[in-house]
Order: C-alpha cells, then sequence, then structure tokens
C-alpha cells in the first residue's frame, strides 16, 4: 500500500507555526466573503417577481420632494418594545426541490428590546437607492449605480462597520428585530418619511447609531446604521435618491423573522 | 476577545466574529492555499480556495470547538485546496514523497486514521528543529527554501533534517508493526 507523507501528516498540526501576512491578497479575502455572506443572508428575504403591464415610476428625492411618488396603499410599521424577559422567536423553513420540509430552525433573541412589524394593503413594489455622499467608498449590489445594498464593512484592524445602507420591505406576519438594546432618540418626518433615529448598544463590538426612513406610502424601509456618528449617519440618509421599479416584491412565507442590526449575515 | 467569544458570535450570525477571524487567520489560510496550489493554479485560484474555507466556517460555525479553530482551518484549506486540483485533474504536491506499507490495498481506507494517528505521535517525538520542519513541509506543503527562510537555516540543512525525520518516522511506524519501506524517488 502507498502511503504519501503528506497524507499520513493529516494530523501533524502545530499551533505554534505563523503563517503569512496580512497583505491585498488577504484584503480582497476578506471583502470577498464579507460580501457573499451578505448577498445569501438577504436571497432568503425577498424574491423579486416581474409584474407585467405596470409602467416605470418615477424617482423621488428624499430631501426636495419632488417628482411623481407610486402610491401603492397603505402600509404601517409598528415599533414594539419588547419586556425584558421576553424572548422574541420566529422561524425559517428549508425545503428540498419538491417543496417538502427539510429543516425548521426556531430562530430566537433573549436579548432585544426592540422589533419592527407591519400592516399591508397591498405588496411593496422593489426600490433602489443610490448614495449621494457617504464618508469613504463601500461596495454594494445593485445595477448601474442603483442599489438595494452598499456600505463599508470597515479594515480588518477594527470591529466597527462605518455605515450600511439597506431596503426592508414591509411584510404581514414578520418581525424585523433590532438585536440588543436601543434606545430611541427622535422621531420625525423627512417629507414622505417617517423617521426613527436610534442608538444601538451592541454588548460585543460598542453602539451602532441607526437613521430608519420608512415610507407608508411605498411599504419600504431604509436603514442606514453603523459605527459612526449620527451626524454622518443623517447625512447619508438625507443624500440618499431612491427609485421605484414595476417589480413587486414577493415574499417567502418560510422566513417570518430577520435582524436589522448591521453585521448580521 | 477570547477564541470562544469569537465563535459564539460567529454562530449567532454576526459578521464582525468572522471579520475579525479572518484579519488574524486570513495570512495563515491563504499561505497553506498557495503552498498546495501554486503552481500550478494561479493567485485568483488562491483567493478563491480561501474564501470557499472562511464561508464553510461561516456555514458551520457550531462544529468548531473553542481552542481548535486554528486546527480547523488548517485542515479544511488542506482538504480544499486539494480539492481545487482535483477538480482541474492536477496532480497533488507531494505525490512523489511516499512509503510502501506491507498491508492490502483493500484495508487503506481502514488503516489511513491508525497510521495518520501514529505519525502524530513520531512527529511529536521528533527534537527541534525536525519536527517544525517536517510539519511545515508535510502538513503545510511549505517548500524547502520557503522554510529555510522562515527559520533561519540553509536549504540543504532543511532537506537533510527532513530525510531525518522521515527515517524516524520509518522506524516508529516499522516498531509499530508496520512493514514500511521508503518509495519515493
Amino acid at each position: 500500500m502507498k502511503m504519501v507523507l503528506a497524507d499520513l501528516a493529516g494530523k501533524c498540526f502545530d499551533e505554534n507555526i505563523e503563517l503569512g501576512e496580512y497583505d491585498e491578497m488577504t484584503e480582497r479575502i476578506r471583502r470577498r466573503v464579507l460580501a457573499r455572506i451578505m448577498n445569501d443572508g438577504r436571497r432568503k428575504r425577498y424574491t423579486a417577481r416581474r409584474i407585467r403591464g405596470i409602467t416605470l415610476i418615477a424617482a423621488v428625492l428624499i430631501s426636495l420632494l419632488t417628482g411623481t411618488a407610486y402610491a401603492l396603499g397603505l402600509f404601517r410599521m409598528n415599533k414594539n418594545h419588547i419586556p425584558e424577559d421576553v424572548t422574541v422567536h420566529g422561524e425559517w423553513i428549508e425545503r428540498d426541490e419538491d417543496g417538502n420540509i427539510t429543516e425548521i430552525q426556531d430562530m430566537r433573541y433573549p436579548d432585544t428590546n426592540l422589533t419592527f412589524t407591519f400592516e399591508c394593503d397591498e405588496l411593496p413594489h422593489k426600490v433602489q437607492f443610490k448614495p449621494g455622499w457617504v464618508p469613504m467608498d463601500g461596495f454594494g449590489f445593485g445595477e448601474d449605480g442603483w442599489y438595494h445594498y452598499y456600505g463599508n464593512d470597515g479594515d480588518s484592524s477594527e470591529a466597527q462597520i462605518p455605515y450600511k445602507i439597506e431596503i426592508f420591505y414591509a411584510k404581514p406576519g414578520f418581525q424585523l428585530v433590532m438585536m440588543y438594546e436601543s434606545e430611541i432618540l427622535e422621531e420625525s418626518s423627512w417629507g414622505e418619511y417617517e423617521v426613527t433615529e436610534l442608538v444601538n448598544h451592541n454588548p460585543v463590538w460598542g453602539d451602532d447609531n441607526y437613521v430608519l426612513l420608512f415610507s407608508p406610502d411605498q411599504g419600504y424601509m431604509i436603514r442606514v446604521g453603523g459605527g459612526l456618528d449620527m451626524e454622518t449617519m443623517e447625512k447619508i440618509a438625507k443624500n440618499l435618491e431612491v427609485r421605484t421599479l414595476d417589480e413587486q416584491i414577493q415574499y417567502d412565507p418560510d422566513y417570518n423573522i430577520g435582524v436589522l442590526n448591521v453585521g448580521r449575515g | 476577545m477570547t477564541e470562544a467569544d469569537l465563535l459564539s458570535q460567529l454562530r449567532k450570525g454576526d459578521s464582525r466574529a468572522l471579520n475579525t477571524i479572518i484579519a488574524q487567520y486570513g495570512p495563515y489560510v491563504q499561505t497553506i492555499a498557495a503552498n498546495i496550489t501554486i503552481p500550478p493554479l494561479q493567485p485568483e485560484d488562491v483567493e478563491e480556495v480561501a474564501s470557499d474555507v472562511f464561508l464553510s466556517l461561516w456555514n458551520n460555525a457550531e462544529t468548531v470547538e473553542a481552542g481548535k479553530l486554528k486546527a480547523w482551518l488548517a485542515a479544511v484549506t488542506r482538504n480544499t485546496a486539494k480539492n481545487k486540483l482535483r477538480s482541474h485533474h492536477l496532480a497533488m504536491p507531494l505525490e512523489e514523497d511516499y512509503f510502501i506499507l506491507d498491508v492490502p490495498d483493500a484495508e487503506a481506507d481502514l488503516l489511513e486514521q491508525e497510521l495518520q494517528t501514529l505519525t502524530r505521535e513520531a512527529v511529536a517525538s521528533l527534537p527541534e528543529p525536525e519536527h517544525s520542519i517536517f510539519v511545515r513541509h508535510y502538513f503545510l506543503y511549505q517548500k524547502t527554501a520557503e522554510i529555510a527562510r522562515a527559520m533561519g537555516l540553509n536549504a540543504s540543512t532543511v532537506r537533510s533534517k527532513l530525510l531525518r525525520g522521515r527515517e524516524k518516522l520509518k522506524e516508529y511506524l516499522t516498531r509499530r508493526g508496520y512493514d514500511c519501506e521508503d518509495g519515493s524517488c
């Protein structure tokens, strides 16, 4: 029997041997992996479905309120304050190609004091945004400069995520969880948006600031959040350009809970 | 933050934990991947292998025990890199370095685990620098010139220490009942 020494050595790990140094390749690997987990996480939540016969929608500018808003019906967002001894939970159901359930994941969040739920009369249409100002470049998912996700993960030396911008859609029966303790600083209106500004106290990584823009006309929320200060988050949010597409979002009923915090894949 | 804390956060789906792990172990993983795949493959393949390793960690965090993360990463990187070569129908590195054991081929799978355990014992008993040289070459696939550079030795010393390590391993396996011949070219 032939035994290759490299195979024989398959258990010869030594904790004390170090290899390599952080370089450009490592940075590319880091960005690639983080982008992949963000994209994979989002694909579980939403599937877009094209609708026939709907005309294109004009863009809406947050700061100037010009253009045409596409009114679908009424959407309502509820902020739910969760008592300390309550665990928020929901399910993620996995199915095989034939639709048979292969796994039911019981998702539990014992350390949250805030969730968001929604009431909808219509299914929202897909929206995209274009960042008009950001404190540093990031990467995103979208097309032709319009995104549904855009952000900066920071560098390898810091655990802080500077900022992330992402779109969430109103869905009846769905809980959007803000993990850990959140403190709402201000609630206001910016044009068509109901705005919530909060600080989230992450016990591991420190505080993150959030500006949440909810459109009751179109049923989406834009989350601008991260470790940078609130003034920066506000500036990012106020300089977003948003457009609505003719595609209507189709929700997957197998996922009835999700997390709003930045850094969650 | 301890490794246990990092793994705990990773299991909760916290990407910052993964970010921290990549910062700490990215160079280690990409170097093992490069040692195995270059040549004949390209740097882009190294990136792909390393990315697949960390994605595997993200998707299987619950299977990694605290205190064994680096070992897990090393083992998965070795396997992922070798699978990459297989997918291109390329030969494995160090294939020309082997022993011929006097056991039926049919028993190979059954005996591999035991032989790996015996090898680990034998290598653990090697004095330095033979121990580190053996591990760097046969576990981490580091080339002799690289080992020499990393350990501040000259290449001929590394080669002779490797030879000595092989001899001792062969003696160890033989003493434990495995009739072992050096089959290398």
